[in-house]
């Protein structure tokens, strides 16, 4: 599955101004559909999900870029977790440990 | 629906806790598989599981398992039984396909081209670890559209759904209860391609070889798929034309 990068990136911004529950579940049904992107911008908005503090909008951006994203997707996981203080970073390692 | 009088005397037996093994695996399966249709929500759980460290759990991941695993429903739920808690175990296998062969985008008659897979999340639960509250009935009628599976379809009975959610999220954090990720390869190792060879190489074994022109005449209809797509579909999802040594007859 794919589609044109501007989409992507238009897609990006609109789920930074949705209500958590909405990102979470727009994230999750493109995982569940093995979406598969490289798109910086969605990448990069998924990546700002991961220091939410609600858990399950964490874990579904972690579950986004480890299923989604490919190598990109891994690395913008793991340079989250290493530079940045998150509120459930125990779960988000634990989710880059299950789909490892 | 009304259990038959031998499982209704497994009930008696269970209630009284007493329950034994018979000799018959349709009476007393050693495990239950439960599929889950929302991968991600599926990895969150089996994530928060086993990560748990209190000695409660917080009420909302309970309402997730009901709601993404039990499907906000407490009798007529489908489940398969498996000899062992190993996801490679034909009973898995079977119970992968039988639960999403009736998916529209599988079927060669739609029209649409086809997927070769889906995401799904599942557990191998040990009947062991299932509470007092909750039954499990042999059903293979229930089974509707994937016939070698029949033998394995329970249906579960869930007087107390707390009880079970807490019971399974017990499971998983003591790694008594398997879990199995599948998607399309090769993101995912335990990919659905793999599950659909092992229910195929079953198959093989039990019906012979398997046409989709001539279905094996032991190989009955399901509900809505006849024999005849079911192997056909079951032969797409496992790719078997890739396989160096195709069907001689294609």
């Amino acid at each position: 599955m794919d589609a044109p990068s501007e989409y992507q990136t238009f897609f990006a911004r609109y789920i930074q101004d949705k209500p958590l529950m909405s990102s979470r579940l727009l994230l999750a049904a493109l995982s569940d559909a093995e979406f598969s992107t490289s798109n910086g911008s969605l990448l990069s908005t998924a990546s700002s999900f991961l220091k939410s503090t609600d858990k399950r909008l964490a874990q579904t951006a972690a579950t986004f870029l480890l299923t989604c994203g490919g190598t990109l997707g891994r690395n913008f996981l793991w340079q989250t977790l290493s530079t940045q203080e998150l509120p459930h970073s125990q779960l988000v390692k634990g989710i880059s440990e299950l789909l490892s | 629906m009304m259990p038959s009088v031998s499982n209704l005397f497994q009930r008696i037996y269970k209630s009284f806790g007493k329950a034994k093994s018979p000799k018959s695996s349709e009476l007393s399966p050693e495990n239950l598989v439960r599929l889950c249709r929302n991968r991600a929500d599926f990895i969150t759980i089996i994530n928060e599981a086993i990560n748990h460290t209190n000695q409660n759990w917080d009420h909302e991941l309970v309402n997730r398992v009901i709601q993404f695993i039990l499907e906000d429903t407490d009798s007529g739920i489908s489940v398969y039984s498996s000899d062992t808690l190993d996801p490679l175990d034909r009973g898995h296998a079977l119970a992968v396909v039988a639960e999403g062969i009736s998916q529209d985008n599988f079927r060669s008659s739609k029209g649409s081209k086809r997927k070769l897979s889906c995401t799904r999340g599942s557990l191998i639960i040990p009947t062991s670890c299932l509470p007092k509250t909750t039954f499990y009935d042999f059903t293979p009628e229930n089974n509707l559209d994937f016939y070698p599976a029949n033998q394995h379809h329970f249906d579960l009975t869930i007087n107390d759904v707390e009880e079970l959610a807490v019971a399974i999220l017990n499971g998983i954090n003591q790694r008594i209860i398997a879990w199995s990720i599948l998607g399309s390869e090769p993101k995912f190792m335990g990919s659905y391609r793999l599950q659909s060879a092992i229910a195929y190489s079953y198959c093989l074994q039990a019906f012979g070889k398997l046409n989709p022109s001539v279905p094996p005449s032991n190989w009955v209809d399901g509900k809505t798929i006849t024999a005849s797509e079911q192997i056909d579909t079951l032969k797409y999802l496992a790719q078997t034309v890739a396989v160096d040594s195709p069907n001689l007859d294609g």
